[in-house]
């Protein structure tokens, strides 16, 4: 008990050679090399982004308020999340539950955003002027101009390949953490008194290791955000 | 279990600090956003947008991933992971010359009906142009007009050669030092060294043995307008597969014209 180094946050000392305990270990070591994963797949994305040889291109299809907003939804589930492991350490049931669903509905909010998008991008149409020679049928008719398909999937090119790839990936995390909390959650509100005892214990990780993943989903997305999309489309 | 308090115990935030920290992320992602739309800063958009994103990375990290106040041996586990990647990152981007490349010419032009992988791109040398031309242009907004694709009368064919030469060997300044163009690909002895397509040395003599009761001429313009229609034995399919039409997108169907007369000079 008289190691300050080794009792950082949980003032336990765990019986492991390092005094910390192996499990959150464990989660760091799996959030460092995670860090490796996204990088190299926003590598990839910078590497083909501008070498695409048909389109849709990155300025065709992302929509950048819509994605804000979806950003603002992770960035605060984020917030409900800290607040929840707020609440927990300091014994709040009620509080902490309120504030785990909340970050599950935020993060809900922002796949759903996403899944939007990813259909909106495949499903995307561009306008085309008509020329002297156009065979389609609307020019024809003597439309001036018509709507054809100008949808990206993973198949279409460098940029759908790169962008599904990177930003699919990210959706599964926050899938994978949604189906985490959202078990937690559960467990606080219908497992008694031993969930309340087991969650609010001090030496309890469920929360805390849950909410690193979590926050880590956050901060890749953080990363994206700026990269792929601001820098993606707005850089030259 | 009776616990003395921590000395850094008292440095653990309060749900107020949580919630500061959750409105400047939210301020910064707002003024992220705002940037975006303000033109006169694009110039410094990458730098702004990774800085910014870097204070919110590390916001997070410290304060709702507790780094700040938690083991040190987990943050090193942690940001050892992260250096490790940030260097794979930037080895990665030195060794593609990501940082030195310019934007892709395709994503710009206007978009027309009868080719949409086409698109104009100005060019330094301007095309001769005919009183009548007998194509129409199919390029909205091109700035060149299409000369006839067989000239009769005493026209500048020399210059036209001259043309097509330009265009079969440098791409446009606005396509980049990377854009890929015909000499990127193919040899013509004397002119270019290109390893990946068919030698054109001689195509205006192969050409018109190629396909029966095709002229050169007509081959070469199919050649160009649709790369697999005809492949020759001993050229890979798929290599000229590789030859899209985005590839010859830019080119006006006059400068498609200038390039078939300097190749028919390939005898």
């Amino acid at each position: 008990m008289d190691e300050p180094s080794v009792a950082a946050h949980h003032p336990v000392v765990e019986e492991t050679t390092t005094g910390l305990n192996h499990r959150k270990m464990l989660m760091w070591f799996f959030l460092g090399s995670d860090c490796l994963f996204f990088g190299a797949f926003i590598a990839t994305y910078l590497v083909y982004r501008g070498q695409s040889l048909v389109g849709p291109f990155p300025k065709d299809v992302f929509d950048i308020p819509t994605t804000s907003v979806s950003t603002f939804a992770l960035l605060m589930s984020s917030m409900a999340m800290v607040l929840a492991y707020a609440a927990i350490n300091r014994g709040d049931m009620k509080a902490f539950r309120v504030w785990l669903l909340s970050t599950c509905i935020l993060g809900s909010t922002f796949l759903g955003f996403q899944v939007f998008e990813f259909f909106e991008f495949a499903n995307h149409e561009r306008v085309v002027e008509c020329t002297a020679d156009s065979q389609v049928e609307a020019c024809l008719q003597g439309a001036h101009e018509y709507e054809e398909d100008y949808g990206l999937t993973p198949r279409t090119n460098l940029f759908g390949s790169t962008f599904f790839t990177l930003t699919g990936f990210h959706g599964a995390h926050v899938t994978v953490g949604i189906i985490w909390l959202l078990s937690i959650w559960g467990y606080s509100v219908f497992g008694g008194r031993k969930a309340k005892r087991i969650l609010t214990d001090r030496e309890s990780l469920s929360v805390d290791l849950a909410a690193l993943y979590w926050h880590f989903v956050d901060i890749v997305w953080i990363v994206i955000f700026a990269v792929v999309y601001l820098i993606g489309v707005g850089v030259t | 279990m009776a616990e003395k308090p921590h000395p850094r115990q008292a440095l653990h935030p309060t749900p107020l600090t949580y919630v500061k920290v959750a409105a400047t992320l939210a301020v910064l992602t707002g003024l992220e956003v705002a940037v975006f739309y303000i033109d006169v800063l694009e110039p410094a958009f990458l730098a702004i947008f990774l800085i910014l994103s870097v204070v919110k990375f590390v916001l997070v990290v410290l304060f709702y991933m507790h780094l700040k106040f938690d083991s040190r041996l987990f943050s090193g586990v942690f940001v050892g992971g992260l250096l490790l990647s940030v260097v794979v990152f930037v080895a990665v981007m030195a060794l593609f010359q990501v940082l030195s490349a310019t934007a892709n010419p395709l994503e710009d032009g206007v978009i027309v009906a009868a080719d949409p992988a086409r698109t104009p791109t100005p060019r330094p040398t301007p095309l001769p142009t005919q009183a009548e031309p007998t194509r129409a242009p199919t390029t909205v907004g091109a700035t060149v007009t299409a000369p006839a694709a067989q000239p009769t009368q005493a026209e500048p064919q020399g210059d036209l050669a001259a043309v097509g030469r330009q265009i079969f060997l440098a791409a446009p300044p606005s396509a980049g030092p990377q854009a890929l163009w015909c000499s990127t690909c193919h040899t013509i002895e004397g002119e270019s060294v290109g390893l990946i397509g068919p030698d054109l040395t001689h195509i205006a003599t192969d050409g018109a043995t190629r396909k029966p009761g095709m002229s050169a001429a007509a081959y070469i313009r199919e050649s160009i307008d649709d790369p697999v229609a005809f492949v020759p034995v001993g050229v890979d399919r798929a290599l000229a597969g590789l030859m899209t039409e985005a590839i010859v997108a830019g080119l006006t169907d006059g400068e498609v014209d200038a390039l078939v007369v300097f190749l028919l000079e390939q005898k």
